[in-house]
């Protein structure tokens, strides 16, 4: 240490003569005193705003939230009459709960991502008679394969399970687009949520064609994989067609030449019988072994519904014209019996909709068709099939065609119902960081003031 | 609101000590009368469990808040690393010790405390690095390097 540089510093020091008086020790412990009540005030006034907001972020969340899915005891007793046709079909939020009792008829059910705090995953959301919107608990569903076809009374619903017994080597999820063999099916009755499961042996797994109802019967066919594939491909051929009637548990199959063909169309009769189309086809199941074929001039698609009385099936045609079908717009047909075996197919036209954005989606009686317009959203139009009247029945906040929405197709003859939106919950994780961030924000701005505040 | 007999012993007592302590921290007579009450102000705050050595708690406070307060300030202030021009030759002690608070703004205020707090106030190293909170290696090459400068900025031998 240098004495030169002390002495310096000294005589530098030296200059230390405030122009002003020094404030008395009292003044000084009273500034203290007051600086301190000024810390705590602010300090209680940053914790209370944090609070406030805490809170007023969880009311938010929690009323967006707020979910009560009734019990089946809550639905009008009865099963299709139990049925009401809400006034609209909202778009469920991927944090839904899910149903813990039984929901009661259904009247829709939605395949939607079902939200987790890790990740989502597939879920199908039922929405109840009563209006009620909630993650099913599909026991075993074949994740990839959320195909599911749900009876005309709401009251059976049926999917793809995995998870069972097959014999060889299963099938490459890359090839089935399942995480797992698809290896039978289950139907719940969702009036006591009680399932019922078939296991369909195959050596590496099923590929399923599909799902329909007719009354209390449930149809349904696959094919099976004959290798275990890889993603460039794989092969398969045709396995099984049954009619599983769940009013008495017994079970049918059905030769391969009795299968329903072209099964994508499948539709149900209210009569208990299956309609499907294929082709320039509509083919009709009036039960197992039986089997009636009629031949239009019109190439069908997507699904096909009878008409109450049986006769007249509503469904999809191209565009008569030329080149690939794939190419033309399609449009609503009526398909009905003109005897040889043949069908008469007259377009259904509605005034002020594109034949392309109507898609049919069952009878409300038996002469009036509900088909789907779809824009964004989707308006239910019923149409009178003589008159060509229409009405705007329901409403769908989203494209039911492109959400593969599926329908009770009781509901469309059922009384119609106001019915309250469903809860729309916020991210729980965006809630959770929300809250993290106003804590900290809090936290570092009366830190902040702490810091820069003058006693 | 009457302050406690050991505090008011206390100011009396060390008020100017830590006065010339401070304006060789802040080269301005105002700024360090203004930074002395700062720091008594804020340890009034904690009398009770330092009454028995007030001293290093309050040294440390007048450091931090003279840190603090260079760091709000910096934004419009230019910094440079030459001294500023002094007017005529320091031959004289009023001189030196004019380039000497020169030199002493010139360095970084943590900086400028080692040495003050060292040469100055005659603290060790080790005491230097518990006030600071830094450790006695920090010390060591801090005021090193400050020596250095000062070296640079005034004649010999007032810097060893």
């Amino acid at each position: 240490m240098s004495d030169d540089l002390r002495e310096t510093m000294s005589l530098l020091a030296d200059r230390a003569d405030p122009s002003g008086p020094p404030p008395a020790p009292d003044e000084l412990w009273a500034r203290g005193a007051a600086y301190r009540r000024r810390r705590r005030a602010v300090g209680a006034a940053g914790v209370a705003a944090v609070l406030v907001l805490l809170a007023a972020l969880g009311g938010l969340a929690w009323d967006r939230g707020r979910a009560e899915v009734q019990p089946a005891g809550a639905v009008d007793a009865g099963f299709g009459g139990g049925l009401r046709l809400p006034d609209t079909f909202f778009t469920p939020n991927d944090w839904l709960p899910a149903a813990e009792a039984p929901t009661g008829p259904l009247v829709a059910t939605v395949p939607w991502s079902d939200a987790g705090w890790l990740g989502s995953r597939p879920g199908l959301v039922g929405v109840s008679a009563t209006g009620e919107y909630a993650f099913l608990p599909l026991v075993d569903a074949a994740h990839g394969d959320l195909t599911t076809a749900l009876s005309a009374d709401g009251r059976w619903l049926a999917w793809w399970t995995s998870g069972g017994a097959i014999t060889g080597a299963p099938v490459d999820p890359a090839a089935s687009g399942t995480d797992a063999p698809v290896t039978g099916l289950a139907v719940m009755d969702t009036t006591t949520g009680e399932v019922q499961r078939r296991e369909v042996v195959s050596e590496h797994g099923l590929q399923p064609e599909g799902l329909a109802w007719a009354g209390d019967t449930l149809w349904w066919s696959t094919f099976a994989f004959t290798d275990v594939g890889s993603a460039a491909g794989s092969t398969s051929s045709f396995l099984r067609a049954a009619a599983w009637d769940l009013s008495n548990g017994t079970s049918i199959s059905l030769g391969v030449a009795d299968r329903p063909a072209y099964v994508p169309g499948m539709g149900a009769a209210d009569s208990g019988s299956l309609v499907a189309t294929s082709g320039r086809r509509v083919v009709r199941f009036p039960g197992p072994g039986a089997r009636e074929v009629l031949r239009g001039d019109r190439q069908l698609l997507g699904a096909a519904f009878a008409s109450s009385e049986g006769r007249t099936v509503v469904t999809t045609a191209y565009a008569r014209g030329t080149g690939r079908f794939a190419d033309r717009p399609t449009e609503p047909v009526l398909a009905t019996p003109a005897g040889d075996g043949r069908l008469t197919v007259r377009p259904l036209r509605v005034e002020g909709y594109a034949p392309e954005t109507l898609t049919p989606v069952g009878w409300r009686d038996e002469t009036h068709v509900v088909l789907a317009a779809s824009d964004l959203e989707t308006a239910f139009v019923s149409v009178d099939v003589a008159t060509g009247e229409t009405e705007v029945v329901s409403r769908a906040e989203l494209q039911v065609a492109s959400a593969q929405v599926s329908f009770a197709q009781g509901v469309w003859s059922a009384p119609e119902r106001d019915v309250v939106a469903p809860p729309d919950p916020l991210d729980p994780r965006a809630v959770a960081a929300l809250g993290v961030v106003v804590v900290l924000l809090g936290a570092a701005g009366v830190g902040l003031w702490r810091r820069r505040v003058r006693p | 609101m009457s302050a406690p007999d050991s505090f008011t012993s206390y100011v009396l007592a060390r008020r100017g000590a830590l006065l010339r302590t401070a304006y060789l921290l802040t080269g301005d007579a105002d700024d360090a009368e203004d930074l002395v009450q700062v720091a008594l102000v804020k340890a009034s705050g904690a009398w009770r469990r330092i009454e028995d050595d007030p001293e290093p708690y309050v040294r440390r406070i007048l450091v931090n808040e003279n840190v603090s307060r260079w760091r709000r300030r910096r934004w419009r202030e230019v910094s440079t690393d030459r001294l500023p021009e002094v007017g005529h030759d320091p031959v004289g002690a009023h001189d030196q010790a004019l380039v000497l608070r020169a030199a002493l703004q010139a360095l970084a205020p943590r900086q400028r405390a080692v040495v003050v707090l060292r040469y100055f106030d005659d603290l060790t190293e080790r005491q230097t690095a518990e006030l600071l909170g830094v450790s006695v290696g920090t010390v060591k090459s801090q005021a090193r390097d400050g020596l250095a400068r000062l070296r640079e900025a005034l004649p010999a031998p007032a810097v060893p």
